[in-house]
């Protein structure tokens, strides 16, 4: 079959990469904008999952670790390491603040842990090493390039001060980034020494989460027990009623800037050649073949621009790891699908009107001059 | 001899009231095999809304067309597109090529419209071209034709799928001498060696030479010209 369709788009290939690229830039608004949340959703979901406990014990009404704030007596983790089936039980200080580089003031969240029980360190040491000893820190890895801080340089967080002996990543939440300090040095810095936000709880066999509930909040005052997975479930919901309508609105915009882009090419491409259309009509070319025609214009657009954004977005991630490091991309091989099945049904939308102007043509302008 | 085209008190009016014009007036003519019939007459005087009656392009207000023993004028909106890609060829004036296609593309396409296999409908057009000298321009963009060359490939497309009736809108006038005459050669030879009925629309006086009916048409109306004339 003569590809009528992807020869008409061809006969001038300046419009039509200029028209692909355009698509391709739409495509790219709406991956990048999908990667960048779904990247918030994984750092959302990171320090509950990589936390090595299955269970949290938080203050009563505590739900996640953003919006909510849980505070529990401090030097429970014996009491609770009693408990039948807790193999261990860490301390962990969550705790947003500034601390000092140089003479900058960097706003992160810093994770106390306790470096014996191993519960509540960063899991990806992506350079340098993990905390062995007091007075040590590890960085997120996009905070550290984003602020030129190299391993062995020294930081402030409250009123002590740590040497940097690693980077971590996946602790990069788009809005801040995690430090990692040990809890004896967390408790100090923050003067915190009768408080802390949460007990980890790393426990063997099967263990029931209502008994373990119920014996938890029978040691420690207004505390109850969740499972990492809620703690995730309830970080990821913060960030889903926060980022997902704004995500939403710019996806429309997105489709919407992608569809008038196929839309105004297809329709100028048809208009063009409304008397070439008008032949074929006159030679007894049928309307269901001149709609095929005139769809498949537009899938090609699409399709090229689909390829286009997603180079794009390979980009800007390449970029975006070098130049603006807090920017992280996660995005499932399902939602490339999603986004091409999307940009096909623009190309059938952005069609209908070139398919009316196809209807209109009268084949008898042929015999115009 | 059969009779291919057959026309029958045809009349068309555009506009209504005092702003009616009556483009064509209770005409009727037949054309056999074989037959070339040759339509002039001045600017605006109906004869290509006659051929674009013929061509199924326009719907008469009254009267019948008959194409090869069908009555087109009978037939549905729907079914009409098959009876032009069947049964009529046509050429036009200004060539009506499709300009982001190759010559051989040009005429291939109308034989994969009617089904033929893409290879097959090559095959076709490629022989049919090389019979019109066109051999050694098959892969050429129509753009960079001259214009002798553009209305050969338009009687390729015309007659690659072997219609009864080839309608013709002034074939020549966009052609030179030289051209013009080549054309009128292939016109005689689609008719008498094809055995097809051709009608011309044309103000080019040149085109009686091979033209066995000649009609003129004025306000409509149509009457025939005797050779002597």
């Amino acid at each position: 079959m003569i590809p009528l369709a992807r020869r008409n788009l061809l006969a001038e290939k300046a419009k039509f990469l200029t028209t692909a690229f355009g698509t391709g830039v739409s495509i790219l608004m709406m991956l990048a904008i999908l990667g960048i949340y779904f990247g918030a959703i994984n750092a959302a979901k990171a320090i509950p999952q990589n936390s090595g406990a299955k269970y949290w014990v938080v203050q009563t009404g505590s739900a996640d670790m953003y919006h909510t704030f849980s505070i529990l007596p401090a030097g429970m983790q014996e009491k609770l390491e009693q408990i039948d089936g807790v193999e261990k039980a860490a301390p962990l200080i969550n705790h947003a603040t500034r601390i000092k580089v140089g003479d900058d003031l960097i706003t992160s969240a810093v994770i106390g842990y306790e470096i014996n029980s191993g519960l509540g360190a960063p899991w990806d040491i992506v350079s340098g090493q993990n905390i062995k000893n007091y007075g040590e820190i590890v960085v997120d890895r996009s905070m550290a390039i984003k602020n030129n801080i190299e391993i062995n340089d020294i930081v402030e967080v409250g009123n002590k001060t740590f040497k940097v002996v690693g980077f971590s990543g996946d602790t990069n939440t788009f809005v801040f980034q995690y430090v990692f300090i040990p809890l004896k040095d967390a408790l100090e810095a923050f003067e915190t020494s009768h408080t802390v936000n949460y007990y980890l709880l790393k426990t063997s066999g099967n263990v029931d989460k209502d008994t373990l509930d119920k014996k938890v909040a029978s040691l420690v005052k207004n505390a109850m027990v969740k499972e990492s997975a809620e703690i995730s479930d309830a970080n990821v919901a913060v960030i889903k009623t926060s980022f997902l309508p704004i995500i939403a609105f710019l996806i429309i915009i997105g489709l919407f800037a992608g569809m008038t882009v196929i839309g105004v090419t297809v329709y100028t491409t048809t208009s063009e050649r409304a008397r070439e259309f008008g032949v074929l009509k006159a030679i007894g070319i049928k309307n269901t073949r001149l709609f095929r025609i005139v769809l498949q214009q537009a899938f090609v657009i699409s399709i090229v621009g689909f390829f286009a954004g997603v180079l794009l977005y390979f980009l800007v991630q390449f970029l975006a790891y070098k130049w603006m490091p807090e920017l992280t991309f996660a995005l499932d091989i399902k939602y490339y699908v999603y986004i091409l099945l999307l940009t096909l049904l623009m190309s059938v939308l952005a069609s209908i009107v070139s398919i009316r102007k196809v209807l209109s043509i009268d084949p008898a302008l042929v015999f115009k001059a | 001899m059969n009779s291919l085209v057959e026309v029958k008190n045809i009349s068309k009016t555009f506009g209504s009231g005092h702003t009616a014009v009556k483009a064509v007036d209770n005409v009727s003519f037949s054309v056999k095999d074989g037959e070339i019939a040759l339509i002039m007459g001045p600017s605006g005087s109906g004869k290509t809304t006659l051929l674009t009656i013929i061509g199924t392009l326009l719907s008469p207000d009254s009267g019948s067309v008959f194409i090869n023993g069908l009555e087109v004028t009978a037939l549905s909106k729907r079914k009409l597109p098959d009876v032009r890609l069947k049964k009529i060829g046509f050429i036009f004036q200004s060539f009506n090529l499709l300009s982001s296609l190759n010559v051989l593309e040009n005429v291939a396409i109308v034989l994969e419209l009617m089904g033929t296999r893409s290879r097959k409908a090559k095959q076709q057009a490629q022989k049919l071209l090389e019979e019109l000298g066109l051999g050694n321009r098959l892969k050429y963009n129509v753009a960079n034709l001259s214009g002798g060359e553009k209305q050969r490939v338009s009687i390729a497309r015309a007659l690659v799928t072997n219609p009864a009736v080839v309608l013709a809108d002034e074939p020549t006038a966009n052609l030179d001498s030289k051209s013009g005459h080549k054309v009128m050669e292939l016109l005689r030879n689609i008719a008498k060696q094809e055995g097809k009925g051709v009608i011309i629309v044309t103000h080019d006086m040149r085109l009686k030479d091979i033209a066995d009916k000649t009609f003129w048409i004025e306000d409509g109306k149509l009457r025939e010209h005797s050779p002597l004339q």
